[in-house]
Order: C-alpha cells, then structure tokens, then sequence
C-alpha cells in the first residue's frame, strides 16, 4: 500500500516533540487571533508568519497550517458566542449558532462545531492524501502553457466567486499582478516600478501587502465600527449535545464533508462558498426547514464540516501544481518561497517529508482543536470580553515587530503603512483584498510562464490553443466568465451570496 | 456621481493603470517571441486602465444610483497608520523603548475610547514585554536605547 507508505513517512516527520509542540503553538495562537472579532483567517496568518520564519521549513509550514485551522476554528467560536463573524465563511455558522447560544444551548453548538470539524478534517486528508499524488504526476508533464493556462483558470475561478462586482475583482486581480511586478525583471535584471527607491529591488515583499493591504484595513474597519458586543453566557453549562443532537448533526457533518471537499478543490473556491452551499443543502433537505435560523444544529454542523473540508483540499492544488487557490493558499506559496521551497509537483518527490508531514498534521492539527479548544471555551470566553482597546495596540506591535523581523528593515514598517492607506481606500470603495493577493502572488509566475511559452514557440501564440491540455483549460475560463456575465445566471449568484 | 463607490474606484483603476502603462513604455518591450520587461507591465496597466473607464461609464450611467461611499471616522486611519509610520521612521534613531512607548501612545488615541492612565500602563508593560522576548530573548536586531546615547 504506497498511501499507507506515505503516510508512515509524514507520521515520522510531525510526530516530533518539537513539530507537535509547534502545530499545538499554531493553532492556540491561531485561535487566539481568530476569536477576535473582525480578523478573519487571512489577516490572522499574515500577523502570525513572521513568527514562523525561523523555523525549519517543515515545523514552520505545519505551524501555519495550525494558525490557519485555529483561526477558522476561533471564527466560529466568535460567531456562535458573541454574534459576529472572525471570517466571511461563520457568517453563516452565526445564523443558527448564536440562535443556540441565546437559547442557553452554546455548549451543544461549540461542540457540534468542533466534532463536525473534527470529521470533515480526517476524511480530508484522506481525500489529500489520495488525490493529491496521482495529480502531481500529471502535473510533472506540464509545460510553460499549460501552467500559464492554469493560472488563467485559477484568476477566472477567483472573480467568479468573489463577491460583488465581477469587474471589481478583475481589477484587484490585475492590480495584485502589476504590485507583483516591482523589482528586477527576471529576465534582463531592469528593475521595474521601483521609484527610485533601492530597497524595493527585490520587489515588495508579500508580508507587507498581506498586512498592509488586508490586516491594517480591518483593524482600522473594526476601530471604525460601532461597538456592540453582546457575549452571551457566562460560563458555558454543558458542552454535551443530547441524543437527539448527535442523530442530527453527524449526518450533516457528512454531508458538510462531501460537499466542502469538492468545492475548495476549485480554483478560487474556499470556505465560505463551501459553508454557504452546505447552509442552503442542509436547509433545502430538511424534514422541518423552519428550525433554520432558530437554532437548528445541523446548521452549525454541516457548514462548519464545509468549511473545514474546503480549507484542507484547497491544499491540494497548492501542494501539487503550486497554484494557489485562493488568498490563503497564496501565503501559504509566499511562506515556502521564503524557506526556499519551489511550490510545485517537485515537492512531493523531492520533500517528501515535507509534503507528507504536513497533511499528516493536518490531522493531528485537527485532533488538537477537539481536545484542546472544548474545554478552553471559557477563556476564549474571557478574551472575547477583553475591550479592543487594549487589544488593537498589541497587535499593532506585534505586526510592526513582525514586519522588521523580516528583513531588519525600517522601510518595510513604513511601507505597510502606505499600503495600509491603499487598503483602507479599496475597502471604503468596496473592492474585496483576497483577489489582489492572489494576483500578487501568480503575477511573477504568470508573467515568467507567458515568456517561457511564447519564446518556446517562437513568438507564435496560437500553441496556447494547439496544446490540448492549455487550450481546454483556456476554454474552460472563457466559459466561467461568459456564465459569470449571463444576466440570469449573475442574478442567481448574487442571490447566493445574499443569503 | 463622485460620492459612489463604483465611480471613485474606477477613477483610481485609471490612474494606477495609465501610470503603470507609461512607466512601462519606459523599458524595453520586446517582441512576442522574445518579451521585453515592459511587455507585460503594459498589458496590465491597458486592462486596468479599461476596467476603470467601464467602472466610470456605468457609474455615469446609472447617475444617482449606486453604494454611497461611508468614509467613517478618519480619526482610526489617521493614528493606526500615523502611528505604524512613525515607528519605522524612528525605530533606529531613537531605539526600540521609546520609539515603541511612542507608537503605542499614539495607536492607542485610534480608539474611540481614549484614557491616558491606561495607554501608559499599557505601553509600557507591552514595551517591557516585547523587549525581553524579542531582544533580549529572541536576539532581534534592534537597538534597544536612542542612537545619541552611544549605549
């Protein structure tokens, strides 16, 4: 059995002292980041990276992976107890979670949320670990159009699911590809876009527009708001679903897996599409859709097995093809780039350790989240009550420490403030950031792929379209995007995302 | 019109996309066989620039109609930001405790709730703190004390 096989390598390599005490600080700080209100994942893992960076490239990938499925994990908790969703993907949790919290039933629904999450994530990475090498081999075959078709597919998938204006997110989609421009041109070594300014030869670094551009924004956007925090209970007095409660919210966490684990397997998809597919699944199959949105459990359970689903397949297409789907699986590709880790099929054969490892603590990173979060609730609880005041100066620190680290750099500290104003300014003017990060991270890529290829063919680019393999996948991105502009089918998907 | 979100954007899509196209005129664009480093750039900013003028048509289009844009208070962006700089700026000349003291006064004014008793508790306890762990413990790079004080 090759699948047992690898899986006994990536169990040698997480089962370290030093790799489980790692994934256990990952997802407690993980946690911690995500429980506050109003910083969602991506933020969470951009001002906890620079943590990360003097670690071993193993521990430091399946420390990230911790912080992300703690901050997915502290999202909900937010979102059940106190009402407001860490993340777009627990808005939906928040309708029926807090519906239970109010109802004296917060225990049951913190732990249908961990259980369901807890099964989505192993039959994940069972889902990864079979799936993933039989795609990376493929993706060994793939020449410059292929990858440069890819890429095209994914950016399409990214404005496809975004919310809002589709032509909105084209342009932070083409915004992020210019910011990935700034630096020296691989190719001839001219230094593009710098302004004069020496320091941004190597380009910008992806921490800083990830903080800036993303962190920054929402914590300004959170000091913006009015403040109404209404956490609810006190202590949490039983954590035990009931008989009843278990008959209901297993099958849906099933359901919840199945459907996430297709869904963050597309390029641009990820955990809120997921949730909310699994919301509308669970309510359209019900045998009393009423009890929706007054505190039905499987409407905790199965979006929170959706999500958590989605986020580990969506590693998939990182893991094998270096792509990354969507803006979290992006950072994830800048934090191996900074531990001199090529994303690509490569990483299997030549990083086995490294590959395995990770999706085997994907796993023990969930097992953690189960024993250790239920009975921690109370000091979530605790910190939830915390007043942001003390809160927002902290991180601040935290981040401009974390931005210096980087590089000893000054510039940068500064630099993200600028790109906090760009960020504040794209908010106010309603453009999602996750889009920009994606194309931030594909631009060089993209660019170095679309010179390969056309240099291969000798300046003729119809070979996109000779090479089956680039031209059905260039069809397939045309295709979303005249679905995305068919005016029956844009209703349809905005009344989705309404929902 | 101005005040809608679609309209603003799309007037800075512009702006960033034309200036992105015109410095890109200033490398060497190359031919489709052998790309230039200016080729791409260029693509890039036209797409952009055309996104924008779409943005801007519909929202002249539709007139009245559309997201106002709500600015909130400025008061958050102006000292979280303001703060975030101040620290780069000063971090080498006045060393970590007091350029760090001074940023956390300052983001601290961000909130809407603002006490002086608390922010200097608060910023000294964070400064003492993240002294010892990422100085002292974690052996940062960062001059502790004022650059003037040859310490």
């Amino acid at each position: 059995m090759e699948l047992l096989n690898n899986l006994a390598i990536g169990f040698e390599a997480a089962f370290t002292l030093k790799t489980l005490a790692y994934c256990l600080l990952g997802t407690v700080l993980g946690t911690l980041i995500g429980v506050l209100p109003g910083i969602g994942p991506i933020a969470t893992i951009a001002l906890l990276l620079p943590v990360t960076y003097a670690l071993e490239p193993v521990t430091a990938l399946i420390m990230l992976a911790g912080i992300y499925y703690g901050a997915q994990y502290g999202g909900s908790t937010t979102a059940i107890l106190v009402n407001l969703p860490g993340e777009s993907s627990s808005v939906v949790t928040m309708i029926d979670g807090y519906q239970m919290a109010r109802r004296g039933r917060a225990g049951p629904a913190l732990t249908a949320a961990a259980v369901s999450s807890f099964i989505a994530g192993c039959l994940a990475t069972v889902v990864i670990a079979g799936f993933a090498p039989p795609l990376a081999e493929v993706a060994l075959r793939f020449g410059p159009w292929e990858y440069f078709a890819l890429m095209v597919v994914g950016l399409v998938g990214a404005v496809v699911l975004a919310h809002g204006s589709v032509l909105k997110a084209i342009a932070m989609i083409v915004l992020g590809l210019i910011l990935g421009l700034v630096g020296a041109d691989v190719n001839s070594g001219v230094a593009r876009f710098t302004l004069g300014f020496p320091q941004l030869a190597d380009g910008i670094g992806f921490i800083i527009i990830a903080m800036g551009i993303i962190a920054m924004a929402e914590i300004i956007g959170n000091l913006q708001r009015v403040e109404r925090r209404e956490v609810y209970t006190d202590g949490v007095p039983s954590l035990f679903p009931t008989r009843e409660d278990w008959r209901r919210l297993l099958p849906a966490s099933l359901r919840g897996t199945i459907l996430g684990s297709v869904l963050g397997l597309l390029p641009g998809g990820g955990t809120s599409l997921a949730s909310f597919s699994a919301y509308s699944l669970e309510k359209k199959i019900a045998d009393y859709p009423e009890r929706f949105g007054k505190g039905a459990i499987e409407g905790v359970a199965s979006p929170e097995a959706a999500n958590n689903a989605a986020s580990q397949t969506s590693f998939i297409p990182m893991l094998t093809l270096g792509i990354p789907s969507n803006a979290v699986m992006a950072l994830m590709i800048g934090a191996m780039t900074i531990h001199n880790i090529q994303p690509g099929p490569e990483v299997m054969t030549k990083n086995p350790e490294l590959f395995w490892g990770l999706i085997v603590s994907m796993w023990i990173g969930n097992v953690m989240l189960v024993i250790m979060n239920l009975p921690l609730v109370g000091i979530w609880i605790k910190l939830l009550k915390a007043p942001y005041r003390f809160m927002f100066p902290a991180i601040m620190m935290f981040s401009a420490i974390g931005i210096y680290s980087v590089n000893g750099s000054t510039f940068d500290i500064v630099m993200t403030a600028a790109f906090g104003l760009l960020g504040f300014l794209l908010m106010k003017l309603g453009c999602e950031p996750a889009p920009l990060l994606l194309g931030f991270i594909l631009g060089p890529m993209m660019e170095e792929n679309l010179r390969r290829a056309m240099s291969l063919a000798r300046g003729d680019a119809t070979t996109f379209l000779t090479r089956p393999v680039s031209a059905s996948l260039l069809a397939v991105a045309v295709f979303l995007l005249i679905v995305v502009a068919l005016p029956a089918l844009k209703r349809k998907r905005e009344e989705i995302f309404q929902e | 019109m101005t005040k809608h979100q679609d309209a603003l954007a799309g007037g800075l899509f512009i702006l960033i996309g034309a200036a992105t196209s015109l410095s890109a005129l200033g490398y060497a664009l190359g031919t489709m066989r052998r790309m230039g480093p200016g080729y791409f750039p260029l693509v890039l900013g036209l797409v952009l620039t055309g996104i924008g003028v779409t943005l801007v048509a519909q929202a002249w289009h539709r007139g009245a109609v559309g997201t106002p844009i709500e600015w909130g208070s400025i008061r958050p962006l102006a000292f979280v930001l303001g703060g975030l700089a101040f620290f780069g700026l000063t971090l080498t000349e006045l060393g970590f405790v007091l350029a760090n003291i001074l940023f956390i006064g300052v983001t601290s004014y961000a909130g809407r709730e603002f006490r002086w008793h608390e922010t200097v508790v608060l910023s000294l306890a964070l400064t003492v703190m993240a002294a010892l762990v990422f100085i002292v413990g974690l052996k940062l790079q960062i001059p502790l004390w004022p650059a003037i004080l040859g310490l």
